[in-house]
């Protein structure tokens, strides 16, 4: 690790990650959150990311079990992960469960909140895409050697 | 009953399509890969198009935000690349003539994305479905602005301390960070052409809201990933407790040696 990265550094940086946030919570002075709905598509949006991550996840474990003369335990394990995400999903997205938002039944929130995952995934790759991209287009010319 | 199997044929089976395409691409057979880059390309055109094949689903909606948001996202991602592969870098791709041209698209598509939030003008992409403003555009521009200013101040003041021959990196990452910050701090105080400030304000406060769910729930599938694999290599006997290999093992790694190595065979 570089030595210039210490805890303290790392820190500033979360901060100057948060700040555009918490420079909107200051502007709204509590008037404009629903902060009961906040909480629900926190949930919403941890249990989703955690279920499909999971799941691709789980492939991948396929292909690990493969380059360890194939054991069932690191997949049977990620496969037991991936299934608690869907229980659990299930359980809180029963009429009137604690997930539920402004959508009829369990499998229209459970189908909602796939295709909120989608675009809000696709929104932070784009960020992330572009964070990278502008970083890199502005990388200079190596400096000859001037002897 | 007849509508849902058409929501399933022309929506989610599309979307599960590019899924597995990308899941394909971990494969380790060419024909695997380009099978899955097809099957990928197939199910974006089949969803890209269910807001006309199924415009009775809800999720359709979705499907119309990627079509009207994929000119200015384009521009965007296609223009930093081309700047990119521009620059006086050894991995050149372009003439150093098109640099500008790509800053130039990155800049045009940012400005499309805003343009479609703050005037409605029929030549713009369109932010409405069934005749209100998209419940998917409000979480998608919010999400996205707040990401981008999040992770270009922090990067600017990372690069600072990581990178050699970046100083003008840092410089650039905040002042993009504190464009796209105004622009949020703007979104939040005017009225846009389809959604008024306050509207603007609870979505992008819920947004935060999603990219901490999305990053934890990301993050603690990557930890319990790493804690499975973990557990099954600990338990692996250690290299010099290893028997010797058999013949098999042998024969494996010889023919492993033999497809590795280059140059013409002995006649």
């Amino acid at each position: 690790m570089n030595k210039r990265i210490t805890p303290l550094r790392l820190v500033i940086a979360g901060l100057l990650f948060l700040l555009p946030t918490l420079i909107l919570v200051l502007l709204s002075k509590g008037s404009v959150y629903d902060s009961e709905r906040g909480l629900i598509r926190f949930a919403n949006a941890f249990l989703t990311s955690y279920t499909l991550a999971s799941i691709f996840l789980v492939l991948n474990m396929f292909q690990y079990s493969k380059s360890r003369r194939q054991p069932t335990a690191p997949w049977v394990s990620m496969v037991f992960a991936a299934i608690l995400g869907v229980l659990v999903t299930f359980l809180l997205t029963a009429q009137g469960g604690f997930l539920m938002e402004e959508n009829g039944s369990r499998r229209a929130q459970i189908l909602y909140n796939i295709i909120h995952f989608i675009v809000s995934s696709l929104a932070i790759m784009v960020a992330i895409g572009i964070t990278v991209l502008i970083s890199f287009v502005n990388l200079e010319a190596k400096e000859e050697n001037k002897s | 009953m007849e509508n849902d199997f058409e929501v399933a044929l022309l929506l989610w089976a599309p979307l599960g399509f590019v899924f597995l395409s990308l899941g394909l691409q971990f494969r380790k057979d060419s024909s695997s890969k380009k099978f899955g880059k097809v099957l990928g390309v197939i199910g974006f055109l089949l969803f890209g198009a269910s807001f006309l094949t199924v415009p009775s689903s809800p999720s359709a909606a979705s499907s119309s935000l990627l079509v009207n948001i994929l000119p200015s996202l384009g521009l965007m991602v296609i223009g930093l690349y081309i700047a990119l592969f521009a620059g006086e870098i050894p991995v050149k791709r372009f003439p150093s003539k098109l640099r500008p041209v790509g800053l130039l698209m990155f800049v045009t598509g940012f400005a499309l994305f805003e343009a479609m939030h703050w005037t409605d003008h029929p030549l713009l992409p369109s932010t409405m479905w069934e005749g209100e403003s998209n419940r998917f555009w409000m979480i998608f521009r919010p999400t996205f602005l707040l990401a981008m200013s999040s992770f270009l101040l922090a990067s600017g003041y990372l690069v600072n301390l990581i990178g050699q021959r970046i100083s003008q990196t840092s410089k650039v990452l905040y002042i993009t960070g504190g464009v796209s910050s105004v622009l949020l701090i703007l979104s939040v105080m005017f009225n846009g052409s389809s959604m008024t400030s306050d509207e603007f304000h609870n979505s992008v406060l819920l947004a935060a809201s999603d990219i901490l769910g999305f990053i934890s729930g990301v993050g603690l599938t990557i930890l319990v990933f790493g804690l499975t694999i973990w557990q099954y290599e600990r338990k692996r006997p250690g290299l010099d407790r290893l028997p010797p290999p058999d013949q098999e093992q042998l024969n494996i790694a010889a023919e492993i040696v033999r497809n590795n190595i280059g140059g013409e065979e002995d006649e």
